[in-house]
């Protein structure tokens, strides 16, 4: 799916002024969610950076025919993050197997909080998901396979609706459903495992 | 596939909590200066849009009692060029008055400096942005302290600015730097790459406590 960047045309000729005001009132705000969602993907500061950089630049150079009123902008900008990704790890995926992870900002190590998991679950469920740092649920993520991850990125992480994150993923709504139950279980097999050579799962 | 949720028996309670849990994600701090840089040098600004405004008013009322703090706290750093406590107490003087916000609301809206890992609780955030300090960029919170009083706290890069000195004091075992400008305390603690600043009327001992909320893996 490539509708990213021909968002309904034909749409009126904006001067550069406009579209610098347009962008920098609808695309400049949701940088910063761009960036954290290119860092949960690409582990590396840099690579998050100029991957985001690539979308922006390229919502920029699409903004003229961005209709505001019919689309979430921030659904927009993640569909446009998906292709540049898809393209780019196509690109260099042969370099994928660094590992040199410079990652996001720095999670201070768990304050080792080893409360026993409580018996009456229903509810210590939120304290003991609480209890795990973002780096665990963030190796989680990055553990599992890539349809799934974007999945929880989208809808859980960037509350975009499953319309919107099954157009931005390019397939049915209920495929979207799918990945995210499964994601999720994966995220809690992670958290009591360790790690999960299940959750590379295959649909 | 949708099948899922009667074959394994999964609960929607507990779907809905990993997905709650894993929505915090949304919160974590990102620097977006060098993006900014990177952004700014290939789209033009629209005429009418304004950068932040740096701290012009600070040459107002406390600039007297800090400019005597700006001679003590000296510039004896070779390297990265160091705020003067005014600056800070200017960052102070702004942000305790701000109207609340809440955490994720200021986190979406303003990301925070790399390193600085928010733990307070959503109901102790009165305000947070990114402030313009001279030509640097700091990343600010402001908590409602239990006395109601406001602290701010401030995380910048050792890489780009440091922070005021100040004397070295030790608390609970762990070495701060503190400065006292009129009835301000400046707390700060270097961790890594950052520099946490904890300021308010409060005494030393309890802004440490705050700063220990902001790097909990500060060690000596």
């Amino acid at each position: 799916m490539n509708s990213d960047t021909d968002q309904d045309a034909p749409a009126p000729k904006l001067t550069e002024n406009e579209l610098a005001e347009k962008f920098y009132q609808l695309v400049w705000p949701e940088r910063a969610n761009i960036l954290r969602f290119a860092m949960f993907l690409t582990h590396r500061t840099t690579d998050a950076e100029d991957l985001t950089q690539e979308t922006l630049l390229k919502a920029w150079r699409a903004l003229d025919r961005f209709q505001t009123q019919n689309h979430n902008t921030k659904a927009w900008l993640l569909t446009i993050l998906r292709n540049c990704w898809t393209d780019s790890f196509r690109r260099t995926r042969h370099e994928q197997n660094h590992v040199a992870l410079e990652t996001l900002p720095q999670e201070p190590p768990e304050p080792e909080r080893v409360e026993q998991p409580e018996e009456d679950q229903r509810r210590d469920v939120d304290a003991i998901l609480n209890s795990f740092s973002d780096q665990r649920i963030i190796d989680a993520l990055r553990a599992m396979g890539e349809d799934y991850r974007w999945a929880i990125l989208l809808v859980d992480v960037s509350s975009l609706s499953y319309e919107e994150a099954a157009a931005a993923m390019g397939v049915p709504v209920g495929t979207v459903r799918s990945r995210l139950f499964r994601g999720r279980r994966m995220v809690r097999d992670f958290l009591i495992s360790g790690n999960f050579s299940a959750a590379r799962g295959v649909e | 596939m949708d099948n899922d949720t009667t074959q394994h028996g999964e609960s929607d309670a507990l779907q809905q909590a990993i997905s709650t849990r894993v929505a915090r994600l949304n919160t974590i701090p990102v620097d977006t200066t060098r993006l900014d840089q990177l952004l700014r040098d290939q789209i033009p600004m629209p005429r009418k849009h304004r950068p932040l405004p740096a701290f012009g008013w600070l040459a107002g009322a406390g600039a007297a009692a800090c400019a005597a703090l700006i001679i003590t706290v000296a510039l004896l750093f070779t390297g990265t060029p160091r705020l003067s406590a005014a600056e800070l107490a200017g960052v102070y003087q702004n942000l305790a008055t701000q109207p609340g916000v809440t955490l994720t609301q200021a986190t979406t809206a303003v990301p925070m400096a790399p390193g600085m890992v928010c733990m307070l609780k959503s109901g102790q955030m009165a305000s947070c942005c990114r402030q313009t300090v001279g030509k640097y960029r700091l990343t600010c919170i402001a908590v409602k302290s239990p006395s109601n009083a406001r602290v701010v706290m401030v995380a910048g890069s050792t890489g780009t600015v440091n922070c005021p000195q100040g004397q070295a004091v030790t608390i609970a075992g762990r070495s701060y730097s503190l400065v006292v400008s009129g009835h301000l305390n400046m707390l700060m603690r270097r961790v890594g790459k950052c520099w946490y600043c904890a300021m308010g009327s409060e005494k030393p001992g309890s802004l440490a406590q705050y700063l220990r909320q902001l790097a909990p893996n500060t060690r000596k």
